[in-house]
């Protein structure tokens, strides 16, 4: 008997990784060495050009002194090229040229969402800091897939700012919400379990039995992220709020403060790193 | 709607947000709600939360500065 994820899948038909990060992968589980990893990622001009940009943008802070795939997985480490190398992937994979939204101000929201993430959980796992920009980033991926399957529907469904759209209600429209949606994408494109646990849960918090602190940064910035006008989701409206979600984060409200003050500049100094990622 | 009490405007969203700054002026054709309007109406559903309301009071205390900052 065929699963629902399956019928589903089937139906709107998600993107395949590119060869290149399915190569990539594979070499990755066979603990393969940085100079061999580095020339898979070399057979690809636009993947190495991704990277050296990546790695050399203000957001790492590298300055322009990395000049090598092999050296920009020595300074930045396997796993962060690579889930880089993924969701960027995933991003150019699924973008859209339809009008139904706004994909400059919907990255604007999601690496919003990312930076702020990445920075709320520095007092308590900094050592997840990596995951939570990726999360931030991919959380909403769904939604974007409900812009590709019908982008008319979505439209109707979300016509900004008349009301808020809860998870029930896309879940009658389109018989899955956009959690469980980036879930099955984040899952097939082979996305560490945490970033596809912190997607799956962003508007529910309370309800992760794991990474509940990754799964809390990104609720709790993505709330933030709507209060400050950064970008646009294609919902206007939060709809829930988890206290626990912010206790989970360790944060005194002045901490919160300086949080958002070098998330803020952090996304003004980013300008590139964003248009890398679409 | 403005607000004389305070240095919001239109423009305070858009600067605070990034908006037209960093992604466009696309980003930015919204802009007929405030800043104070923006807030309250995107987060009227979660305002009764305690924790919300300080993080409405922080975002707004740094979207003055910035914008004062600025001007």
């Amino acid at each position: 008997m065929q699963t629902y994820e399956s019928i589903f899948e089937k139906q709107i038909n998600l993107p395949s990784p590119p060869i290149v990060i399915q190569k990539l992968q594979s070499c990755i589980a066979q603990d393969v060495g940085n100079y061999e990893l580095a020339q898979i990622i070399e057979t690809d001009q636009a993947f190495t050009a991704r990277v050296l940009r990546l790695v050399n943008s203000p957001f790492y802070g590298f300055a322009g002194r990395i000049v090598s795939v092999e050296e920009a997985i020595t300074m930045l480490g396997l796993n962060t090229i690579h889930q880089l190398l993924l969701t960027t992937s995933l991003l150019n994979t699924i973008k859209t040229e339809n009008r139904a939204l706004d994909l400059n101000k919907f990255w604007a929201h999601s690496f919003g969402v990312g930076v702020i993430a990445k920075r709320l959980l520095f007092k308590c796992r900094r050592d997840l800091q990596n995951e939570g920009f990726l999360g931030g980033i991919l959380h909403d991926i769904g939604r974007l897939i409900f812009v590709r399957i019908n982008p008319t529907q979505f439209v109707e469904l979300y016509a900004r700012q008349c009301k808020p759209i809860d998870l029930s209600e896309e879940e009658k429209h389109w018989q899955i919400d956009h959690q469980k949606l980036g879930e099955i994408l984040a899952q097939k494109w082979n996305f560490p379990s945490s970033i596809s646990t912190a997607i799956a849960y962003h508007h529910t918090p309370d309800k992760a039995t794991e990474n509940k602190l990754l799964v809390s940064a990104v609720h709790v910035a993505d709330v933030l992220c709507h209060a400050l006008a950064v970008g646009d989701s294609g919902n206007f409206f939060v709809f829930h709020y988890s206290p626990e979600a912010w206790l989970n984060l360790e944060l005194t409200m002045a901490e919160l403060e300086t949080v958002l003050q070098k998330s803020l500049d952090e996304i003004e100094n980013s300008k590139h790193l964003l248009g890398d990622l679409h | 709607m403005k607000h004389s009490s305070d240095n919001y405007t239109a423009g305070s969203a858009k600067s605070i947000g990034n908006i037209e700054n960093l992604f466009g002026k696309e980003a930015a054709e919204d802009a007929d709600l405030d800043f104070d309007d923006h807030i309250n109406k995107s987060l009227s559903l979660v305002l009764h939360h305690d924790d919300v309301r300080e993080m409405v009071a922080i975002i707004k205390k740094l979207t003055r500065d910035r914008t004062n900052k600025r001007s």
